[in-house]
C-alpha cells in the first residue's frame, strides 16, 4: 500500500509530473516564447527544494537506511543526494534555457515538457532497488531525449534522433538480457535478495560453479547496457555526433544530468545487488573500460575543431576517470578507514557536473552571441566577452585538474584510491591521460585570451544574465571546494555509508 | 620575526596579483602598476631577507611554523597546510625575494596588457614561495602546478618568436612531471600515513621520516618516479629540450624567474625528497643509483656545455648553459653516501649552494641580455659587436657574470662547483672519473662565456650590413633603476663569492639534519 508518507517522500518526483502537464497546458495559451521555460523552471526549482528539504530531514533524523516505497524504490540518502544534484543541475540548464533556447528551438512547450519527464526518470532511477524499476526508469530517461532531438528543426536533427534511438534500444535490449541472466540464476529481480544469493554462491570456485559466472556474466551486461547512459566504453559512439548535432541545451543536459543518473544505478547495481564479494572480479572489466574510454576520449578530442564535439570527447575522457574509482573499490578498503574507490567516484561526479555545467553554459552563452561552435571562432572572445571568457577558462583549468579548483581534488582523490588499492597502472594511464587534455583545453584559453580577432567589427556583444549568474555560482563553487574539498567530502562520505 | 611571516610571503603577492587583476579599470592602477608591483616586491624582497637573516642557526630544525590543521581532516586523507623553513630551503626563499624583485624591475617596459603581466609575476612569485615552504607534501604539490598557469600566460602572451608553441611544450612536460610527483605522492602517502614531510615535535605532528615503510609498491619505483619529475624540471639530459624554448621566447623577467627559481624547485625536490625523506626510507636505494646518476650529471654538463658552444642567439646560449649547470647538480646528488663514508658532505652542499648560485648568475646574465635585446632588437650574435662602446656598464656586468659563470675565484660559482668536484671526486673510481669529465664542463663554459662575450660586446664593431649599424649610435647604458637591479645581483654573487659562509653556514646545518634527524 502506498501511504502519506511515500507520497510525501515522491514528491519531487510527483512535482515533476505536475509540471510537464502544467507546462503543455500553458503552452497551449500563451503567446509569450520563453513562458514554458519559466514553468518549467519553477517546477524544477519546487521539486529540488523538496529533494533537498526531504535530504536534510533525513540526515537529521540520521536514519541509516532510509524509506523503502513497496520494495521497489529507496529513498536514501544517496538517493536523495544524487536526486538534488540532478534537479539543481537541471534547473541550472532550464534557468539558462529560458533566454538562450528561444533561436533554436520552435515548439517550445513540448520540449520543456518532454524534458520533466526525462528528468523524472532520472530521479526515479537513483532510487530503484529492483531491476524491472529500474529499467522502467531508464526508458523513462531516454524516450523523452529522443523526441527533444528530433525537435530541433535543422538538418542533422532526424539523423542524430535517429541514431541516438538505435543506440538506446540496443542498449535497454542488453540490459534486459542482463536482467535475465540474474533473475536465472537469484530467481528474483529484488537487488535485496540478488545480494543474499551472491553471498551464498561468493564462496564457491569459479569454475565449479556455473550460477556464480552467470551472475556476473549479467553484471557485465547491466553495466555495458548503462555505458550507454554515462557516455563509456564499450556504447561511446554515439557520443560525438549526438552532442555535435543535439541543440545545445540538449547536449549539456545529456553531458551532465544523464551521466549522474546513468551513474547512480550503475553504482547501486554494483554495490548493493551484486555483492562486494565479487568486486575483484567486475573491478577488472571496469578497468578497461575507465582505461579505453580516457584514452580514447583524449586522443580523439585533440584535433576537433568544434567545440562541441570536443566536449563530447571529453566527457567520455571524464567518464573514464569517473570508472576508475568505481574499479578500485576493493571490499576490504570499503570496510576499513581506507579511502575507499567509490567516495572518490561520488566526488568527481559532484566536481564533473559542476565543472562541466559551469564550462557548457558559458559555452552556450558565448557561442549564442559569436554566432558559431568553431574554436577558430573564438579568437578574442576574451576582449568581448570578458566575463563570461574568464568563467569559462576557470572551469577548463578545472577540468584540466590544476590545483586550486575541484577538478585538481576529484582527480586527486580518484588516483589516491587506485594506487591505494593497488591499481597502479590504471593511475598511470589515468594520469598521462590528464596530461595529454591539457593540449585541447588550454588551447580553447589560448584562442580566447591570447590570439587576437581576426575581424574587428565594431559590434557590440553582451552575453546572457541568467547564464552569468548561474556559472557564477559554478565558478564560486569550484574554487571555493577546490581549496577547502572537507564539506562536500564529509556529505559524500555520510552519503556512500548506506550503500555498504 | 613574527608568526604568520612565512605564509604573509606566500599570499601577499598571489592576493595582491589578483586585486590587481580585479581592479584593472581602476585609474590609480592603470597609471602606477608598475610602482605598484615594485612597491609589492621590494616588501617582499626586504623580508625574504628579514627571514633569512633571522634563522637561528643555534637552533636549527625548522622555524616559522605556519601551521593549519583541518584543510582536508579526513582520518583517510589527512592533508595539512603547514609551512616553515630549514636550513636547505631558507636561502631558496631569499632567492626568490631577490630575484622577484629584479624581475619587476626587468618588466618595466611591457607595453601591451600591462595589469594582467604584473598580476601573473606576482602571482607567480608567491606560488614559487610556497613550493619552498611547504612542509607537506600534497601543499608542495598543489603550488608546484599552481605556477603552470601564470608561467603559461607569461610566456604565450608576452613572449616572442614561437611563443604559444613554447608555452604549450613547457605546459606539457612540466604537467608530466607534476603528474609523476602525484603518483610518487600519493604512494608515500599510502606507505606511510602521512602526507606531513617531517616529524615536527613542537606541533605533535608525525611525519614521513618516523614511520615504517610497508606497501605493495617497491620504494624504488617511487623513487624514480619522483627522480624523472624533478629531473623534468631541472631540467636533465635526455627530458631537457623544453627549457631552450621557453626561455628563448619567454620575456625577460620570466626568463629570470624560470632560470633563477623554477628550476631550483627541480634541485631543491631532489634535495628535499629524494635524499632527505629517502634517507629514512630506504638509504639502499640512493647508495646503489650513486654512481649512474654521477655518469648522468657528468654527461649532462658536457653535453649541454657542447650545445651551448653551437648556439648564435645570446638568450638560447645562456639558456642552454643552464641544463649544463644544473647537470653539476644532478653529480653533487650522487655524492649521498659521503656521509656514510667520510662523515661530511661537501657534495650535497655544494649541490644546494649552486641552487643558490646558479640562480643569482644566470638571472644577472639574463637580466642583462634583455636589457641589451631592448636597445638593439636582436639577440643574434653575428650581428652584434662592439657594444662595450656604448653601454660600458652592461658590458662590464655581464663580464662578471661570465666570470661567474665560468667558476672564477672569488665568485660564487667557483665555491659551489669546488665543493661539488671535492664531494664527488673521493666517492670512488666512477665517480672520479665523471668529476674529471664534467670539470671539462668548465674549460667548456670558459670557452662559450669569453667567445660569446668577445663576439657580442667586444670585437670589431657591427658589420654595416647587420640591422643594428643604422641605431648604434643611439645605443644607451644603464638607467638608475636598471642599475640598481643589476647591482642587487651583483653584490650577491661578490658577497657570496667572497665569503661563502653567510649561505653555506645555514645551507649546512639543513644538510646536516638530513643524517641525523
Amino acid at each position: 500500500m502506498i501511504t502519506l508518507n511515500d507520497i510525501l517522500l515522491l514528491s519531487p518526483e510527483i512535482a515533476l509530473v505536475i509540471g510537464a502537464f502544467v507546462v503543455i497546458i500553458v503552452d497551449l495559451f500563451s503567446s509569450k516564447k520563453s513562458f514554458s521555460a519559466i514553468f518549467a523552471s519553477v517546477f524544477l526549482a519546487i521539486s529540488a527544494m523538496l529533494s533537498i528539504v526531504l535530504t536534510t530531514n533525513l540526515i537529521s533524523y540520521n536514519d541509516p537506511s532510509g524509506s523503502s516505497i513497496i520494495n521497489v524504490l529507496s529513498i536514501d540518502k544517496y538517493s536523495l543526494f544524487l536526486k538534488s544534484l540532478i534537479l539543481v543541475s537541471g534547473l541550472s540548464i532550464s534557468v539558462c534555457g529560458i533566454n538562450l533556447l528561444s533561436k533554436e528551438l520552435k515548439s517550445k512547450g513540448e520540449f520543456w515538457a518532454l524534458f520533466l519527464i526525462s528528468i523524472t526518470g532520472m530521479t526515479l532511477l537513483t532510487s530503484a532497488t529492483e531491476m524491472i524499476t529500474a529499467w522502467v526508469a531508464l526508458e523513462l530517461t531516454s524516450l523523452p531525449v529522443i523526441g527533444m532531438l528530433a525537435l530541433n528543426q535543422k538538418k542533422y536533427s532526424l539523423e542524430v534522433s535517429l541514431k541516438y534511438l538505435i543506440l538506446s534500444a540496443t542498449s535497454s535490449a542488453i540490459i534486459l538480457m542482463g536482467i535475465a541472466y540474474i533473475y536465472g540464476v537469484s530467481g528474483s529481480t529484488f537487488f535485496s535478495e540478488i545480494s543474499t544469493i551472491d553471498t551464498a554462491l561468493s564462496g564457491k570456485f569459479f569454475f565449479k560453479d556455473p550460477s556464480n559466472i552467470l551472475i556476473l556474466f549479467g553484471a557485465l551486461l547491466l553495466i555495458s547496457g548503462a555505458s550507454f547512459k554515462i557516455a563509456s566504453f564499450p556504447f561511446f559512439s554515439w557520443v560525438p555526433d549526438v552532442y555535435q548535432g543535439a541543440p545545445t541545451i540538449v547536449t549539456i543536459y545529456l553531458s551532465v544530468v544523464s551521466k549522474i543518473a546513468g551513474l547512480s544505478i550503475i553504482i547501486r547495481i554494483l554495490f548493493d545487488a551484486i555483492n562486494s564479494s565479487m568486486i575483484s572480479e567486475w573491478a577488472v572489466y571496469l578497468s578497461i573500460m575507465a582505461a579505453v574510454s580516457m584514452t580514447f576520449g583524449n586522443i580523439m578530442a585533440l584535433r576537433q575543431s568544434n567545440i562541441k564535439r570536443l566536449f563530447a570527447y571529453s566527457t567520455i575522457a571524464h567518464a573514464g576517470y569517473i570508472l576508475i574509482g568505481l574499479a578500485s573499490s576493493e571490499p576490504d578498503s570499503l570496510n576499513s578507514s581506507n579511502f575507499a574507490g567509490i567516495q572518490s567516484s561520488v566526488f568527481y561526479i559532484v566536481a564533473y557536473a559542476i565543472t562541466n555545467l559551469t564550462a557548457f553554459l558559458s559555452i552556450l552563452s558565448i557561442s549564442r552571441e559569436i554566432n558559431s561552435f568553431n574554436i577558430e571562432k573564438y579568437k578574442g572572445v576574451g576582449i568581448k566577452l570578458r566575463f563570461q571568457s574568464i568563467i569559462l577558462s576557470i572551469s577548463l583549468i578545472s577540468l584540466l585538474g590544476i590545483p586550486a579548483t575541484i577538478g585538481f581534488m576529484g582527480k586527486a582523490f580518484i588516483f589516491s584510491s587506485a594506487i591505494s588499492n593497488n591499481l597502479m597502472w590504471l593511475a598511470l594511464i589515468g594520469i598521462l591521460n590528464s596530461v595529454i587534455s591539457a593540449y585541447y583545453y588550454i588551447r580553447i584559453i589560448k584562442f580566447m585570451f591570447i590570439d587576437t580577432p581576426e575581424d574587428q567589427e565594431p559590434k557590440s556583444y553582451s552575453s546572457d544574465l541568467n547564464t552569468k549568474i548561474i556559472t557564477s555560482f559554478g565558478t564560486i563553487l569550484i574554487l571555493m571546494l577546490g581549496l577547502a574539498p572537507s564539506m562536500l567530502l564529509g556529505i559524500v562520505e555520510s552519503v556512500v555509508n548506506i550503500l555498504q | 620575526m613574527p608568526g604568520g611571516i612565512l605564509s604573509f610571503l606566500i599570499f601577499f603577492p598571489i592576493i595582491s596579483g589578483i586585486l590587481i587583476g580585479i581592479f584593472s579599470e581602476n585609474k590609480f592602477l592603470k597609471i602606477n602598476v608598475k610602482k605598484v608591483s615594485l612597491l609589492i616586491t621590494g616588501i617582499q624582497m626586504i623580508l625574504s631577507i628579514l627571514v633569512y637573516f633571522s634563522y637561528d642557526k643555534a637552533l636549527g630544525g625548522f622555524q616559522f611554523i605556519d601551521y593549519f590543521d583541518s584543510w582536508i581532516p579526513f582520518e583517510a586523507f589527512t592533508a595539512r597546510y603547514i609551512v616553515g623553513i630549514d636550513g636547505l630551503s631558507a636561502p631558496l626563499i631569499l632567492l626568490t625575494g631577490i630575484l622577484g624583485f629584479c624581475s619587476v624591475i626587468a618588466s618595466m617596459n611591457i607595453q601591451v596588457r600591462q595589469k594582467e603581466y604584473f598580476m601573473w609575476l606576482l602571482a607567480l612569485q608567491g606560488v614559487v614561495t610556497g613550493v619552498f615552504a611547504s612542509l607537506d607534501l600534497l601543499l608542495l604539490f598543489v603550488f608546484w602546478e599552481a605556477e603552470l598557469i601564470p608561467m603559461y600566460f607569461l610566456i604565450s602572451i608576452w613572449g616572442s618568436g614561437r611563443a604559444h608553441y613554447s608555452a604549450m611544450k613547457f605546459l606539457i612536460f612540466t604537467l608530466t612531471s607534476g603528474a609523476l610527483l602525484l603518483i610518487g605522492i600519493v604512494s608515500l602517502y599510502f606507505a606511510t600515513g602521512t602526507f606531513t614531510m617531517f616529524d615536527i615535535a613542537e606541533l605533535g605532528l608525525n611525519g614521513i621520516v618516523n614511520s615504517n615503510f610497508s606497501i605493495a609498491i617497491p620504494a624504488v619505483f617511487i623513487f624514480f618516479v619522483f627522480f624523472i619529475g624533478f629531473a623534468i624540471k631541472l631540467p636533465l639530459f635526455p627530458v631537457h629540450s623544453w627549457l631552450p624554448d621557453a626561455h628563448t621566447d619567454a620575456p625577460t623577467a620570466v626568463s629570470i624567474m624560470l632560470a633563477g627559481v623554477l628550476l631550483k624547485m627541480g634541485g631543491y625536490g631532489l634535495l628535499r625528497i629524494n635524499v632527505d625523506i629517502f634517507n629514512y626510507i630506504d638509504p639502499s636505494i640512493l647508495t646503489g643509483l650513486a654512481p649512474y646518476f654521477a655518469i648522468i650529471g657528468a654527461f649532462s654538463v658536457i653535453y649541454g656545455a657542447l650545445l651551448t658552444i653551437q648556439q648564435t642567439d645570446l638568450k638560447r646560449l645562456i639558456a642552454f648553459s643552464s641544463v649544463s649547470h644544473m647537470g653539476y647538480v644532478v653529480l653533487g646528488f650522487s655524492s649521498y653516501g659521503a656521509f656514510a663514508s667520510f662523515g661530511s658532505t661537501e657534495g650535497l652542499g655544494g649541490t644546494a649552494l649552486q641552487l643558490f648560485t646558479h640562480g643569482t648568475i644566470t638571472g644577472l646574465a639574463f637580466l642583462l641580455v634583455g636589457l641589451t635585446y631592448e636597445r638593439t632588437h636582436t639577440r643574434y650574435i653575428p650581428h652584434l659587436g662592439g657594444l662595450v662602446n656604448k653601454m660600458p656598464l652592461i658590458t662590464t656586468f655581464f663580464v662578471i657574470a661570465g666570470f661567474a659563470s665560468l667558476g672564477l675565484p672569488g665568485l660564487s660559482g667557483f665555491v659551489a662547483e669546488l665543493m661539488i668536484f671535492i664531494g664527488t671526486f673521493r666517492m670512488g673510481s666512477l665517480w672520479a672519473i665523471s668529476t674529471v669529465v664534467a670539470v671539462f664542463g668548465v674549460v667548456l663554459a670558459a670557452a662559450y662565456t669569453l667567445w660569446m662575450i668577445q663576439r657580442a660586446y667586444f670585437g670589431e664593431g657591427v658589420k654595416q650590413d647587420s640591422p643594428v649599424a643604422k641605431i648604434f649610435d643611439q645605443l644607451d647604458d644603464l638607467n638608475k633603476l636598471e642599475l640598481l637591479s643589476v647591482l642587487i645581483l651583483t653584490a650577491t654573487i661578490v658577497v657570496v663569492g667572497i665569503y661563502p659562509a653567510i649561505i653555506t653556514d645555514v645551507l649546512n646545518i639543513g644538510i646536516g639534519e638530513i643524517f641525523t634527524r
